[in-house]
């Protein structure tokens, strides 16, 4: 078996890892935008996808031909499709069937028969015990007929009619008592609008979940499920947060589920691993749940199953593939079910809730996931012992990512960085740690939603679980709230003193950075394993001992005192309101003594910065004046933990400086953590344990010149808000594209000349397969339209100018 | 510049990316319960192997603890952790030395770690013990370390507190070849060899003790604890009378403003490991190491091919288009991981009474980047496995047992590989589980001996750094030709549960039993008690028993030591030249 895997990011890098484990040689196939991509190395080999224009999907991973091409040079034998792109096309299985290539899916009959919803609903309707919505079809359109049928399916019941289609004319009957007359509405709006006045009923599901089921199929007939996973937090039809065992079912209700889904597997004669989607309805999602459609590949959110009952899916796909008897019986899953975990899965995108949620495009600076258990799958160990159900017993993180540092997110690609799925016996412990593991994710260089999924997981409605689909979409405010109040600034408000601490302790590790930046310049030596500073013994039975790190910052100092000035600034994250933050605006002089008992006395004054002053009304201290802050001193202990510094595959060929310390300030414990790029861009981020805080840390350049923007901004009376907000422009005459993309659509009232009102939308932008519109940000006349459809658009460009509207009112 | 940071760079020179060598296959896994019994076997050395450490560690109780602390001094392990830098790794050298005599250390903590990010060698004594004095164990640890140190081009730092030579012990620790004079030939060898050599004194160092503040390149010394003299105040009385303090005979303003003895005047503990930092960063300057670092093994590159091989083997040459993917950047933190977990090392050796062989290509597969190797001969005397790969980016020689017994076409496969990594520059890695040679006529007859004797002659003359570890047996000639401690291995560390002798405990059972009559059983459990790890250690045939699950971190550690020494010392000095033959096909 040669194993070429048709698809990039996470998804490639976990086939990857399985076939590893199973000896199968894997190929990856890539783009020019992914020659360096994590995924091209988790393969044995690799090849180009030759030929192709440009990087964008269609001419790429979409294209069939010069995949086939990557399939003839590398000699495959077997093609693993991921999700999305190719994964349920069946021109792409049938391409393969002809070149001999085995497909690792279902076969094309069925790709083709779940791929089209009425055909799939058509053929679960012939098969036996699959739930359907209830509905009338009939011909007989008598009043009684369909108030009887109507009775029958229970109500609330849906009213559309025959012809219909888009929601027109549909009406919803909530009991017996309004049917009729909500049945006449329906028939003279259907008879208006389609001249046919026939209609059709179906069981109306008001507040429903998304529960799904998976199956796995082989070739010999044999097809099990292996239980379901709840996908029901979802924005806009996007899943967030999915989990499995589903929130408040019983096991003999879930066991009813699974059974549905086989029965729909085995009607389109199914192989391999699929999903077969139900909607349930959320008040009784046990005994009421109808089948909606049937993924026909791996899904995204298939790690859920795998971290819950301990098995790896893609080594059976492998194994269904490779003509192999499914090594388990419904038993041994219903066994294994028995003891499961809990799972839950996190999707990490690069997007900014705070605008939005745009994609936000762009290089990684530095990203750090949890615990460092990147790409840990299952073992060899964990997986091929006598069973192939074999759970991790302990609560454990499982980071599934396709970026690392250095890496660039392109417009070109979906945006999702990863996934962490965390797995615990309980609900309420893997909630718990799926909370831990997302605030000890870190990123630098781009937006991304850990925040607003971290505020997610600790909404007391998800954390009772069981919500609906719609449940988010009434929350977005209060959940990006939530995502706000963050621990530092609750620091701050209540404790001044505190986030002083905090503050010294960012200066030090700050000036250290510097320290350490002279050190490497001296030396070019280079140890390998003695760099990772972890403290390494051979025996537990001599551990390292606390260390005290003196603070030093001259060569000759020895009884003298050293002054460090930092500034440490909070730069507001894009699309906050000006209104807030800045409680950490500070300018920071650390006294450093180094004391003969080799701890460092150091005595620290935090001063409001320049900018501090103008701007912080929600600053507990503004107002105060420099006078009213005594000169805290206090002993602060940095003990390194970590300290290396790395070349990042980027092509900007960036180094990072990556620092952690355990500091002790005033014997109260913090942890530190600095990362420094070498374009002067560096944050540290310091707090206690999960709960930190981010900052950057500017070097004195940096802080003027920031100081000279805010200056400016504030005396012409302009917003500062303007970093990647809508129009991505200060002067609110310009709109501007907030990102990169291509112009989809241009609207008719978008001309030279054509007055428009504020909000009203000028220019669509395609970006990361979705629309975003550009809508003019004050009334006006437009000026000019500096693009046209097609046209590629850079992040902040302008595409349209407005005049202002008072020319036009003038001359009226 | 004196900075509390390590100097951690890691330049983009010293990591590789691994060209993607096969995956290393392994047999099937063992069943549940004979893992289970694996585990259980080794849960048992390994509380063994604790228990000794524990002792070791410890030190000094009781009273001469106490004492010890009572006159403000910091404990031995201490002042190591103090003078390296923060969060550097300490890779203990011989720490269970002295166990079975009772002497926890040795009455001496040695090993490496950074100072200002430069590996350096450090010999603190442990007056808690015997007053630091001089055992044979002791000079042996000590040698041995100085051994390391010139080998890989080491600075070292001599901690000194002890009492001297140990007078009742004196005739086995004061005039041989390798006993107490031997020191301050190493530290006189050393210094010209431009490795800084620098005491601290922060206790007494009399008589022969004397001599190591006074051999070093810089000294300092501590008021009021430190003290240098050739003979003190009890026997300066005897001799002549005088009677003198301690403090007015040695102490630090002596030696400091008088006899120009000691360079730095420390008023504790603290200033004088500050002193010790200080003096190795002012050692840098153009030293030899600083200049000349620029020879370090490359990894070979794979030739590039556009035509992949259809084969369905997952270990067969597979690597044709790995160029293709090899990215441009090299970084340490992304080198390969091994496969699966280190806690499987736990459970991979067959526990007594089992029939089953242990799976080296396992072991080889948690231990190296990626589980990857690139074999050599895979079909030819399959006893040995020889292989490159990858180890924490370097590109190493990996000879293992990958059955315990050494044939005639293993031998001439091991020493031909042995050859030529040598002639590359390959560093040498020798994982030992090997009871020895095959007998019998069919063998004599092929030339075995002859064979056998190509392999040693191979190990002894190969000059790239050799790392020796001891999986588990270690039987007869078979330690000789893989490397065992009279080869001179630059590192050799031990498994807890492995075990060296002459031959195996079945084989020496029956030998004895013949030749002991009613001594027999005695001579059979001393026997016994002869071959553990831990008293291999203890007689410092080893460096030291580790975890399994750190195999892979000790043996990068120890590498990257070797090496320092391979790119300081273009010529090597062991009178070794480099032949002017190229390997020869054996």
């Amino acid at each position: 078996m040669r194993l070429l895997v048709a698809n990039r990011g996470e998804i490639a890098r976990r086939v990857a890892h399985t076939a590893r484990l199973l000896g199968i040689p894997t190929i990856a196939v890539y783009s020019e935008a992914d020659a360096h991509a994590p995924h091209v190395r988790a393969c044995t080999h690799a090849q180009p996808l030759l030929g192709a224009a440009s990087s964008a999907p269609q001419e790429t991973y979409l294209n069939i031909p010069r995949l086939l091409g990557a399939i003839e040079r590398s000699n495959a034998t077997h093609v693993h499709p991921g999700y999305g792109f190719l994964s349920e096309s069946a021109s792409f299985a049938t391409a393969l069937e002809r070149s001999g290539v085995t497909f690792v899916g279902p076969p094309v009959a069925a790709l083709e028969a779940m791929g089209d919803k009425s055909s799939s609903k058509r053929i679960m309707e012939a098969a036996q015990g699959v739930p359907l919505v209830p509905g009338y079809h009939g011909k007989d359109q008598n009043d009684d007929t369909l108030l009887a049928a109507a009775t029958e399916m229970g109500f609330p019941v849906m009213i559309k009619p025959s012809m219909g289609g888009g929601g027109k004319g549909m009406k919803i009957s909530q009991s017996r008592d309004d049917f009729l007359q909500q049945l006449t509405t329906a028939r003279r709006e259907a008879a208006s609008a389609f001249n046919d006045d026939r209609v059709l009923l179906e069981r109306y599901v008001p507040r429903s979940r998304h529960v799904e089921v998976q199956v796995m199929c082989d070739t010999h007939g044999n097809a099990v499920h292996l239980y379901e996973r709840d996908c029901s937090v979802q924005r806009r039809h996007q899943k967030l947060l999915e989990e499995s065992p589903a929130p408040g079912l019983t096991e003999a209700q879930r066991r009813r589920y699974g059974e549905a889904a086989v029965a729909a597997a085995k009607a389109v004669g199914y192989v391999g691993a699929g999903t077969v989607e139900f909607i349930a309805d959320a008040d009784d999602p046990g005994d009421t749940f109808y089948f909606c459609e049937m993924n026909t590949r791996l899904q995204v959110e298939h790690p859920v199953t795998e971290c819950a009952l301990g098995v790896d899916l893609v080594e059976w796909q492998l194994r269904v593939a490779r003509g192999e008897v499914l090594g388990f019986g419904q038993e041994e899953v219903d066994c294994a079910a028995r003891n499961s975990m809990h799972a839950i899965e996190a999707r990490l995108y690069a997007e900014n809730p705070s605008n939005n949620f745009l994609p936000s495009t762009g290089p990684i600076w530095y990203v750090r996931w949890p615990k460092a258990r990147e790409g840990r799958v299952l073992t060899r160990f964990e997986t091929m012992k006598d069973s192939p159900f074999n759970p991790v017993r302990t609560p454990y993180v499982r980071v599934d990512v396709g970026y690392e540092a250095g890496g660039e997110v392109s417009a070109n690609y979906d945006p999702m960085l990863g996934k962490l799925i965390a797995s615990a016996p309980t609900r309420d412990e893997a909630v718990r740690l799926l909370h831990d593991a997302l605030a000890e994710t870190r990123f630098m260089g781009l937006s991304t939603n850990v925040d607003f999924l971290k505020a997610c997981a600790i909404h007391p409605d998800f954390v009772k679980g069981g919500v609906d689909t719609a449940w988010m979409e009434g929350r977005l405010d209060a959940i990006m709230d939530s995502a706000q109040d963050r621990w530092w600034q609750r620091v701050a408000a209540s404790s001044p003193d505190e986030a002083d601490r905090i503050a010294a302790v960012a200066a030090l590790i700050a000036a250290r950075r510097w320290d350490v930046s002279a050190e490497h310049a001296a030396s070019g030596a280079s140890l390998g394993a003695w760099m990772g500073a972890d403290g390494f013994r051979i025996s537990e039975a001599t551990p390292m001992p606390d260390e005290v790190v003196e603070i030093v910052a001259g060569e000759g100092v020895e009884d003298g005192c050293t002054k460090i000035r930092a500034r440490v600034r909070r730069r507001r994250a894009s699309g906050e309101s000006s209104g807030k933050a800045g409680a950490l605006d500070l300018e920071v002089v650390v006294e450093v003594h180094d004391g003969s008992d080799g701890d460092s006395a150091v005595a620290y004054r935090a001063v409001p910065g320049a900018a501090g002053n103008a701007q912080g009304a929600d600053d507990p201290r503004a107002g105060d004046g420099v006078s009213s802050y005594p000169t805290r001193t206090g002993s602060v202990r940095l003990i390194s933990l970590e300290n290396r510094r790395v070349q990042v595959a980027s092509p900007h060929g960036e180094t990072i400086e990556k620092m952690s310390s355990r500091a002790y300030v005033d014997g109260k414990p913090l942890d530190a953590e600095l990362v420094v790029a070498n374009r002067g861009i560096a944050n540290a981020w310091v707090g206690e344990g999960t709960a930190t805080m981010d900052l950057r840390i500017l070097s004195e350049e940096e802080a003027s010149a920031e100081d000279a923007t805010a200056d400016l901004e504030a005396s012409s009376g302009k917003s500062a808000a303007g970093v990647g907000g809508l129009g991505a422009s200060a002067d609110p005459s310009k709109v501007a594209s907030p990102l990169f993309g291509q112009v989809a659509r241009i609207s008719a009232s978008c001309i030279r000349g054509q007055a428009v009102k504020r909000g009203e939308p000028l220019v669509w932008v395609t970006s990361m397969k979705l629309e975003h519109e550009l809508a003019a940000r004050r009334d006006g006349v437009v000026a000019d339209v500096l693009v046209e459809v097609g046209e590629q658009v850079k992040e902040g460009q302008v595409v349209v100018t407005l005049d202002r509207w008072e020319k036009v009112t003038d001359s009226d | 510049l004196w900075f509390p940071c390590a100097a951690l760079s890691s330049s983009s020179s010293s990591s590789s990316s691994s060209p993607h060598f096969a995956l290393l296959p392994s047999a099937p896994l063992p069943s549940r319960d004979a893992l289970k019994a694996n585990g259980e076997h080794m849960q048992t050395c390994m509380q063994d192997f604790l228990q000794a450490a524990n002792f070791a560690a410890k030190g000094g109780t009781g009273k001469y603890y106490d004492k010890h602390i009572a006159r403000a001094k910091l404990t031995a392990r201490d002042r190591v952790a103090r003078l390296l830098d923060p969060g550097s790794p300490f890779l203990e050298i011989g720490m269970l030395a002295g166990h079975h005599e009772g002497i926890p250390s040795a009455a001496l903590v040695t090993g490496l770690g950074l100072v200002h990010g430069r590996l350096t060698a450090v010999v603190a004594n442990d007056a808690t013990v015997k007053g630091g004095t001089y055992h044979p164990i002791t000079c042996k640890k000590q040698v041995r370390m100085q051994t390391i140190a010139e080998k890989c081009r080491l600075p070292c730092v001599y901690i000194v507190d002890s009492g001297g030579a140990n007078l009742p012990k004196q005739h086995e620790v004061f005039p041989d070849r390798e006993h107490f004079g031997r020191i301050f030939y190493n530290m006189a060898r050393m210094s010209a060899l431009g490795l800084p050599q620098i005491a601290l004194v922060v206790g007494s160092c009399t008589a022969g003790g004397a001599y190591v503040p006074a051999m070093a390149d810089e000294a300092c010394i501590v008021k009021g604890n430190g003290a240098i003299y050739l003979a003190g105040p009890p026997l300066v009385k005897a001799a002549t009378g005088e009677e003198v303090t301690s403090e007015q005979l040695g102490g630090a303003d002596v030696h400091c403003a008088s006899s120009g003895l000691t360079d730095g005047y420390a008023r504790d503990e603290l200033a004088a490991l500050r002193f010790g930092r200080r003096a190795l960063a002012a050692s840098h300057g153009t030293s030899h190491e600083m200049t000349a670092q620029t020879s370090s093994p490359k990894p070979h590159s794979t030739p590039s091919s556009t035509q992949l091989d259809g084969g369905e083997s997952a270990y067969d040459l597979f690597d044709v288009d790995a160029e293709d993917v090899t990215p441009h950047h090299n970084l340490n933190s992304d080198v390969e991981p091994p496969l699966g977990s280190p806690d499987e090392l736990l459970e991979c050796i067959p526990a007594p009474g089992s029939t089953a062989q242990l799976d080296m290509r396992f072991i080889a597969s948690r231990i190296f980047d990626g589980g990857r190797m690139h074999e050599y001969k895979p079909r030819y005397g399959t006893s040995m496995l020889c292989g490159y790969a990858h180890l924490n980016g370097d590109l190493v020689g990996v000879v293992g047992n990958a059955s315990p017994v050494l044939f005639e076409a293993s031998a001439k496969k091991g020493a031909s590989f042995i050859q030529l990594c040598d002639q590359r520059g390959i560093p040498l890695i020798f994982l030992q589980d090997v009871t020895g040679f095959m007998v019998g006529s069919k063998h004599e007859a092929n030339g075995l001996a002859k064979d056998g004797a190509c392999m040693v002659r191979a190990v002894s003359c190969a000059t790239v750094p050799k790392l020796t570890l001891f999986v588990n047996r270690s039987y007869g000639a078979g330690n000789y030709g893989m490397c065992g401690r009279a080869y001179e291995p630059h590192f050799a560390f031990s498994w807890p549960n492995s075990r060296i002798a002459v031959m195996g405990g079945e084989q020496a059972k029956s030998v004895l039993e013949q030749l002991g009559g009613s001594n027999a059983e005695r001579l059979v459990d001393e026997f016994d008690a002869h071959s553990t790890a831990l008293f291999a250690s203890s007689n410092l045939w080893d460096d030291g028993v580790i975890d399994p699950r750190d195999t892979r971190r000790v043996l990068s550690l120890a590498l990257q030591a070797a090496l320092n020494g391979t790119r300081v010392s273009a010529a090597h000095t062991s009178g070794v030249t480099r032949s002017k033959f190229g390997p020869f096909r054996l």
